[in-house]
């Protein structure tokens, strides 16, 4: 057997530069041209935050977004999805608090009609009273559904402790029931009248296009128009932290999320935070994992993740724990998290997973286009992506720590989702000063 | 309103095959838009090769691929790989045990030096230490996936009602915590020894690569293993569809009931499934699918539906149609609309269900080969499973061939009255 080839450090792929433009009705129009993608990935951004939700509303946007392609001026009904369907299309979408994102993909050689029906669902959707009352019941049940699982059900907790719970972002994007319940045909249109338009929209796409892209759109949509102004963003404040239990009987495992506030994209630790971060819980074999899943066998996987906003964010340790190991678990977690210093070794070894890995991650449309979009919500523009990559190259052992201990201090925020009997005490008995939360506490 | 022909876009993706040897097929196919190359080790061996009370032995074996060889340590060779940029992994089904990791194209000689390693050695390198780590590991997978979630024992139900339970599809890939706790080194030895070989695998190379490239790089690394002794497996004969099976009754701590018909249908290659593809996407395939028109926007019976195929090839594939009801709905409710549905596509699917199909189909197929690493794990899976990488190519044609009255017939066949079986699962009061 040769012995191990030794190779040379990866350099980084830089991401692809894009036509940029804006029309004459100030919609942004990002393209980007990459050989070999044939189904186009188009993306449309608004700069909707769920700030402007009337608080006794919350969930317009998201109802926005998912009842626009249940039927068009154009389209009526039914016959908007067969449109669709018809050319290989597919519409879906996501509302964030900071941003309302459409996603359309389509082969290359029907890209053409399919901007134009994204137009309709933009521009003339006819948010039908029966459609309306059918998406508000559909989300009632993603409620249960949500909360009965107890990975998702832990992150949505946790959100409220770590982030300030008077702050919008504290509470679910979709709307709570409670909120989605007051929500009327009419809130639905003028909500959508009052945010959509050119003028706080990016549209990107990506792939092998057979015609000029910008001409398309501007053929399609150069003659939006909408009153739609950006949107004031909120500043999120840190929450009061503290230990939740929510009962979830009969559980087999406990999800845990343990955690604080942390940055977002635009601050200057960002980078080296990022390193940090990947070293103690991103990589396969890294701090959290390599004990946790790796020598105790405790979990299918253990990681630490940031979630940034577009200002400010938090940071969770998340993962599934057998009920018995889950607070030795925990225990471990926390003395795991204390760093005191990173090797050299360590931060080449993450920076170098940054740098190869995007070759990969940037060789689709899709890739492309979600990276452009991640980029837009978080408030910052495309060039920002290419920056971030050489910041990492630059984070030494000194700088990740020194972001690191700066965002990363002793227990903050802790949720923990499982069967409450079995873990209520000893969680006490670890100085956790829990307050249990009953089962069927609704989700928020 | 008619529905427009368009212009297809065909796509026709450069194949070369070698065989080693040894026995290891090499399958390259060059594509330079990225300087990264999808490196990926189909190895023909999964669930269905598990012998009685060895439920979940070849998932756990994959875990143990990483554990450790004869020049890496315990979880080396995912951290290298992911140290240079790799994005790697590895999966287990019914049919299939892959491993693959996408890496800059820098990293290609350090990707097989790695995987031919662990072809070669660790059989030799397993300790009782790190099989009892990876034991409780895929037993946290399993709590994690299954049994901690909401209606997370319907695979388990399905597969029963599908298949005889010592059919090589009867049981789950996860396997039972008790067939787990019973396998010894020497078992999981012996696994290894069995299926792991040059001679049991295909080697893909997709990227920025040339033929000769990947040859040669396959030659210099695997060129040297041996080949292992590998008896054909006996593939059973194909079952007809299932004959009136009863409702099974199912209940769990869910928020809603739920509906699923389990269908045995053909195997995966045959013409049949191919035609029947078309009705399982008129069925329940997208908003303008029968069962999402029906259940979800006219009748408020359901918040979801969906209708899927588990493409296997040893005789038979199952075929699931599934409807999550909405609060008020009851499992009966929700089985007499699903049936309603089938009694309707069994007179055969329209002119525009059949060009819409088609349509989605196309698109599906090149969104999926638009990333090299599933490129190179269709070309993987199409050499171990069918013995022809070239199918990628061809694949979408022969789909485009089906008309509607084959798509018709082999409904009648296989989707109709009395062969599908049912499972409600409905929420316990508690």
């Amino acid at each position: 057997m040769t012995t191990r080839p030794l190779i040379g450090r990866p350099t980084a792929w830089a991401f692809p530069t894009a036509t940029d433009r804006v029309l004459d009705n100030g919609l942004r129009v990002l393209a980007y041209n990459m050989p070999g993608q044939h189904v186009i990935s188009v993306a449309v951004s608004l700069d909707v935050s769920l700030h402007d939700e009337p608080n006794a509303k919350e969930g317009l946007a998201a109802l926005v977004q998912r009842t626009l392609d249940e039927g068009t001026a154009t389209h009526p009904g039914a016959s908007y999805g067969e449109a669709l369907d018809d050319i290989g299309a597919v519409l879906d979408g996501h509302v964030s608090h900071s941003q309302s994102v459409l996603f359309l993909s389509v082969p290359s050689s029907r890209l053409e009609p399919a901007l134009r029906l994204l137009s309709e669902a933009l521009r003339e959707p006819q948010f039908a009273v029966e459609d309306v009352e059918r998406h508000k019941r559909l989300r009632l049940s993603e409620l249960d559904q949500l909360a009965a699982q107890s990975s998702r059900r832990a992150e949505i907790a946790f959100r409220r402790q770590v982030l300030a719970a008077e702050s919008r972002a504290a509470r679910l994007a979709g709307g709570s029931a409670a909120t989605v319940r007051e929500i009327a045909r009419l809130d639905v249109a003028e909500f959508h009248a009052a945010h959509y338009g050119p003028r706080i929209s990016t549209i990107v796409l990506a792939g092998t296009f057979s015609s000029d892209p910008v001409a398309l759109v501007n053929q399609t949509l150069g003659t939006w128009k909408g009153t739609a102004s950006t949107s004031e963003h909120e500043d999120v404040q840190p929450g009061v932290g503290g230990s939740a239990l929510i009962d979830r009987p009969g559980a087999v495992q406990a999800d845990i999320r343990l955690g604080g506030f942390s940055i977002g994209r635009t601050d200057p630790r960002w980078a080296p935070l990022r390193v940090a971060t990947y070293i103690v819980g991103g990589e396969f074999l890294s701090r959290l994992n390599r004990v946790l899943r790796e020598e105790r066998g405790y979990t299918y996987g253990v990681s630490m993740v940031q979630r940034p906003l577009r200002a400010g964010g938090y940071y969770a340790v998340r993962g599934s724990f057998r009920t018995e190991v889950t607070v030795a678990a925990l225990v471990e977690a926390q003395q795991i998290l204390q760093v005191t210093d990173f090797t050299s070794q360590e931060v080449d070894s993450a920076i170098d997973y940054f740098s190869g890995s995007t070759a990969l991650r940037f060789s689709t449309a899709e890739g492309v286009a979600d990276e452009v979009v991640a980029a837009l919500g978080s408030g910052v523009s495309p060039e920002h992506i290419d920056e971030t990559l050489r910041d990492i190259r630059q984070v030494t052992a000194e700088t990740a720590l020194a972001a690191y201990t700066d965002i990363v201090r002793p227990a903050k925020a802790l949720t923990i989702v499982g069967e409450a009997e079995p873990l209520a005490g000893p969680l006490q008995a670890e100085g956790f000063d829990i307050t249990r939360i009953a089962a069927d506490e609704p989700l928020v | 309103m008619s529905v427009e022909h368009q212009a297809a876009t065909s796509v026709s993706y450069p194949v070369h095959e070698f065989t080693l040897a040894n026995g290891l097929r090499v399958v390259v196919s060059p594509d330079h838009n990225a300087p990264a190359v999808a490196v990926n080790l189909w190895y023909d061996v999964g669930s269905r090769d598990e012998g009685p009370g060895e439920s979940g032995l070849a998932h756990l074996f994959e875990h143990l691929m990483f554990e450790g060889s004869a020049h890496t340590h315990k979880g080396e060779h995912l951290s290298l790989m992911q140290s240079v940029g790799g994005q790697v992994n590895a999966t287990t089904w019914f049919d299939r045990t892959n491993y693959f990791e996408a890496i800059p194209v820098a990293a290609l000689d350090l990707a097989l030096w790695l995987e031919a390693d662990r072809l070669a050695s660790v059989g030799e390198h397993l300790t009782l230490e790190t099989l009892d780590n990876q034991r409780e590991v895929v037993k946290s997978e399993r709590r994690q996936r299954y049994d901690n979630a909401p209606y997370g024992d319907v695979l388990e139900h399905i597969v029963a009602i599908a298949f005889p339970s010592d059919h090589p599809y009867g049981h789950t890939t996860i396997g039972s915590m008790a067939d787990l706790d019973l396998v010894t080194v020497d078992a999981a030895r012996t696994f290894f020894d069995t299926h792991y070989g040059p001679n049991t695998a295909v080697l893909t190379l997709v990227g920025d690569i040339t033929p000769t490239q990947g040859r040669e790089a396959a030659e210099r690394y695997f060129g040297d293993l041996k080949p292992i002794r590998h008896a054909a497996r006996a593939v059973p004969a194909s079952l007809p569809p299932l004959a009136a099976p009863s409702v099974v009754i199912a209940t769990g701590r869910v928020p809603a009931d739920a509906v699923y018909y389990v269908w045995r249908l053909p195997e995966h290659g045959s013409a049949e499934l191919d035609a029947l593809e078309y009705a399982f996407i008129a069925l329940g395939s997208g908003q303008n699918s029968r069962l999402h028109r029906s259940l979800v926007r006219e009748r408020n019976l359901a918040s979801s539906i969906g209708t899927t195929i588990f493409e296997l090839a040893g005789g038979n594939s199952i075929g699931l149609a599934y409807a999550l009801g909405l609060p008020g709905s009851t499992a009966a409710d929700l089985d007499a609309a699903i049936s309603n549905e089938l009694t309707g596509l069994l007179d055969g699917t329209t002119r525009a269900e059949h060009e819409r199909a088609t349509v989605m189909l196309e698109r599906a197929w090149l969104s999926e080969l638009a990333s090299i690493d599933d490129r190179a794990d269709r070309l993987g899976e199409y050499a171990t499973l069918h013995g022809d990488p070239h199918i990628i190519n061809t694949r979408l044609d022969r789909q485009k061939a089906i008309d509607r009255a084959t798509v018709k017939a082999a409904s009648q066949r296989w989707l109709g009255h009395g062969t599908a079986g049912i499972l409600h699962y409905r929420r316990s009061d508690s």
